[in-house]
């Protein structure tokens, strides 16, 4: 089965907050809460990371790793889009005996902790690698006019 | 502040750049580390330390350049503007 082309929509960083049952709370208790919730929003960076490199052959796996690891220790949002030759950093079958940590496995933890990853369609296909059916499950397939959407809507942005 | 994000084979013209802006705070990553003994630039100029590890040259980093962790250098792109040379 192909894979499902998703649509960006929305912040680039979709993570939610849990709501709590208003009810409980007194009314001025509310209003501190949404207005310390609403603080800690605008404070969080969106990090937009557009990785155009292959695994491997230049350095820009690992450094897109760097950055989106010490933003998510922060609490900021990721949300990295795999461009041109980056897509290949999304295969799910990889494997070099001397590397400790693989392209897929940098992948894996970003997406564990809360990172979202997204690959190029045209990219993709440009390469047979037909819709994406051997990345992993959770690297979503989408079209790179969208990426422009999710461009526009990070606080910042690094083209690697 | 805007914090400049720069690679090979963009030094030059990044530099060139930056020497435009008096806010301009320089970041050489990945093989631009190599310029950074002959770096002429008027504001600061930052390598990532695990940059510099990975070619050995963590000895030879002339003290003008000051060396950070990705920690740093994300905390600086969340307080900055932020310009890619990469």
């Amino acid at each position: 089965m192909p894979r499902s082309i998703v649509p960006l929509s929305g912040r680039c960083n979709r993570r939610g907050y849990r709501s709590r049952s208003k009810a409980a709370l007194p009314e001025q208790r509310q209003e501190t809460l949404i207005l310390s919730i609403s603080t800690l929003r605008d404070a969080l960076t969106e990090f937009g990371i557009v990785l155009r490199g292959g695994p491997y052959q230049t350095q820009r796996w690992e450094t897109a790793y760097g950055m989106a690891d010490a933003a998510l220790k922060r609490s900021d949002g990721v949300t990295i889009f795999l461009y041109m030759d980056g897509v290949y950093n999304a295969l799910a079958p990889q494997d070099f005996e001397s590397m400790k940590k693989l392209p897929k496995d940098h992948i894996e933890a970003l997406l564990d902790r809360g990172a979202q990853i997204f690959a190029c369609l045209t990219c993709t296909d440009n390469r047979g690698l037909e819709d994406g059916r051997a990345y992993l499950k959770r690297v979503q397939v989408t079209g790179s006019t969208e990426a422009g959407e999710m461009v526009s809507k990070c606080d910042r942005i690094i083209n690697l | 502040m805007t914090v400049y994000l720069v690679d090979e084979p963009f030094v030059d013209i990044a530099i060139a750049y930056a020497a435009k802006d008096s806010t301009a705070q320089i970041v050489l990553l990945q093989d631009a580390v190599y310029s950074a003994a002959h770096m002429r630039a008027s504001g600061p100029v930052y390598v990532v330390a695990d940059d510099i590890a990975r070619r050995g040259l963590s000895s030879r980093m002339p003290p003008s350049v000051h060396t950070i962790s990705y920690d740093e250098l994300v905390a600086m792109m969340e307080r900055e503007r932020v310009v890619n040379f990469l």
